[in-house]
């Protein structure tokens, strides 16, 4: 391979893999229950529980 | 499903299905992305459009549009917790109609889509003994498919599509009939690390191929002077559009099956960037593998390069015959095709199961034995006939260009300029989401996306009105082509004045995400807490 070729395969490699890899570390760091402006809330279920925005 | 009493305590409401964590949901968003466009599209496209250099426009393109759009399909379907005729009905009463086209785009590629698997089921079976012989071409259109000379739906049905398509549409019934958690998740959980599994080693067999470093030096080599051409960003951006399964419905179903709690642009994040990693890791087998056929028939790579079913029908069966362990490679790719299609063709077929037992308020079952038996009796009808590949041809580029493509332009503009809810679907995902959006994601679903999506709309309309579609008679494309996009978009409008049950999800199922707000926890109340 053309040594360009291959710094060229290295970057979109690095680029999308890399950012995927990111993104799973991302996610890990960031519980679904605590992500977010809102942050840690009672769930539905809790007794303290009530929905404000019912349909 | 069940049943709970509201805080008022006056009316009992049914909770909506959810997938049981965020990995299936996250697992199942890749497996309806991860389609066939994802290993016979990229690898072209990219080749065609710069090869190496593809990597620039194509990453503006994922960071621009595919994921903001992902984002925008994802807080529309949690926010408003329903297939798009819902979530779009709950956004605004005069919107409904925009989920109804999407589904309707949907019903309009699960029926052909459902054709393309049966030809991959197959074709794994025909790599076995290389059954199309020294024609792969002959083999395929003639043998295989019997294709008639006249596109007009001919109803002679070809035994060798018809029966694997009943086979197709029998295991999607079942997949489908056990619901979100033990259909729609456990087929994604099992077919995508399995997919993957069989990709890569299809990849690492397609490396040790002779050749296959001339294969990936023309797909890697960057042309420049490429990224100066308008049509290679809209290349990308059309790639990178297609290839995610935004903006037909999808992902707003699908979310819509999250829990109250989900971080939701963390998900994105991932899917987004899984898809991209598939495409990259499809370029390069397909690309070794090209690079072999070219280097064993004396040609140049430029001269064996193709896309869609010429590359999955014709060039690979070419390759197969010649390469060593070609059965292996054959099992391997098309066993892939028939993987990577199912866990798309659920999702697809989803966005109209959903709608259905939305709008009426029936059982899973229900709504899967109607929606999906009457998707497999006219899929069958139409596509496993001597006329099933022009049919199919046809709806695959109207639907795709017009359809997809409009349905995104509508929706975008719909929602962020006339009804100016986009603070609404911000709020909504800062209040839930590590990766916080603002300005620049308003900016671009409100400016830059539906500018680009108006280009790719409005240029293939006119590509299709001064030339007919691969040469196929007026009167066909009048009615397949034309006719099909409009009829959608008349029924999409009637389907949205008819009035919702009181069964129907709009008043007997619970919308608990409508009570995120940002900045503060408006669901403890003063009095209990």
């Amino acid at each position: 391979m053309d040594p360009i070729a291959i710094v060229m395969m290295i970057v979109m490699c690095g680029l999308i893999w890399g950012g995927l890899l990111a993104s799973l570390l991302h996610l890990m760091k960031h519980p679904d229950e605590t992500s977010g402006v809102l942050g840690a809330e009672p769930e539905p279920g809790d007794p303290r529980y009530v929905r404000t925005g019912e349909d | 499903m069940t049943t709970a009493t509201t805080a008022a305590g006056a009316v009992p409401k049914r909770s909506r299905e959810e997938f049981g964590g965020r990995w299936a949901f996250i697992l199942a968003a890749i497996g309806s992305a991860v389609g066939l466009g994802n290993i016979w599209r990229f690898p072209y496209a990219a080749y065609e459009n710069g090869g190496g250099a593809f990597v620039i426009p194509y990453l503006v393109a994922l960071l621009t549009a595919g994921i903001p759009i992902l984002f925008f399909d994802y807080a529309i379907g949690h926010r408003f917790r329903g297939a798009p005729p819902l979530a779009f009905r709950r956004l605004h009463r005069g919107a409904e109609w925009i989920g109804w086209f999407q589904v309707f785009i949907c019903f309009v590629i699960a029926v052909y889509y459902a054709a393309i698997i049966a030809w991959a089921i197959m074709y794994t079976w025909f790599s076995t003994d290389h059954a199309w012989g020294e024609d792969p071409e002959g083999f395929f259109f003639g043998t295989h498919l019997q294709v008639s000379e006249n596109p007009m739906p001919s109803f002679d049905f070809v035994s060798a599509v018809f029966w694997p398509m009943l086979i197709v549409w029998v295991i999607c019934i079942l997949c489908m009939g056990f619901g979100v958690r033990k259909g729609i998740a456990a087929v994604s959980m099992v077919g995508m690390p399995l997919l993957i599994v069989m990709f890569i080693v299809l990849v690492v067999v397609a490396l040790t191929l002779p050749g296959s470093i001339v294969g990936l030096n023309a797909f890697f080599t960057p042309n420049w002077s490429a990224l100066l051409e308008p049509g290679v960003w809209i290349a990308a951006y059309g790639q990178i559009f297609f290839s995610l399964s935004v903006g037909f419905g999808i992902m707003i179903t699908y979310s819509s099956y999250l829990k109250r709690r989900t971080n939701l642009t963390g998900s994105g994040l991932v899917v987004g960037f899984s898809n991209s990693g598939f495409e990259v890791l499809a370029g390069i087998g397909v690309f070794s593998a090209l690079g072999f056929m070219a280097q064993a028939s004396g040609k140049q790579v430029t001269d064996v390069v193709t896309d869609g079913i010429g590359l999955a029908f014709i060039a690979f069966p070419t390759l197969i015959s010649q390469a060593p362990m070609g059965a292996l490679i054959g099992v391997l790719f098309f066993g892939s095709l028939v993987i990577a299609g199912f866990t798309s063709l659920i999702s697809i077929l989803e966005v109209v199961v959903a709608a259905v037992k939305d709008k009426l308020g029936l059982g899973r079952w229900a709504a899967v034995l109607i929606v999906v038996g009457g998707c497999a009796v006219i899929s069958m009808l139409l596509f496993s006939t001597t006329s099933g590949v022009q049919l199919l041809d046809t709806s695959d580029a109207f639907i795709n260009n017009l359809g997809i493509v409009g349905a995104a332009l509508i929706a975008c503009v719909t929602v962020a300029i006339v009804l100016r809810k986009l603070p609404v679907l911000v709020d909504h995902l800062n209040a839930i989401s590590s990766f916080r959006v603002g300005t620049i994601f308003k900016v671009l679903v409100t400016v830059v996306i539906p500018l680009v999506l108006a280009y790719l709309w409005i240029s293939d309309i006119i590509t299709k009105a001064t030339t007919p579609y691969e040469g196929y008679p007026l009167d066909f494309l009048a009615i397949f082509g034309w006719g099909m996009v409009a009829s959608g978009l008349v029924l999409a409008v009637v389907l949205s004045l008819v009035p919702w049950s009181k069964k129907s999800a709009l008043h007997s199922e619970r919308n608990e995400n409508e009570s995120i707000q940002t900045g503060a926890i408006p669901t403890v109340s003063t009095k209990e807490a």
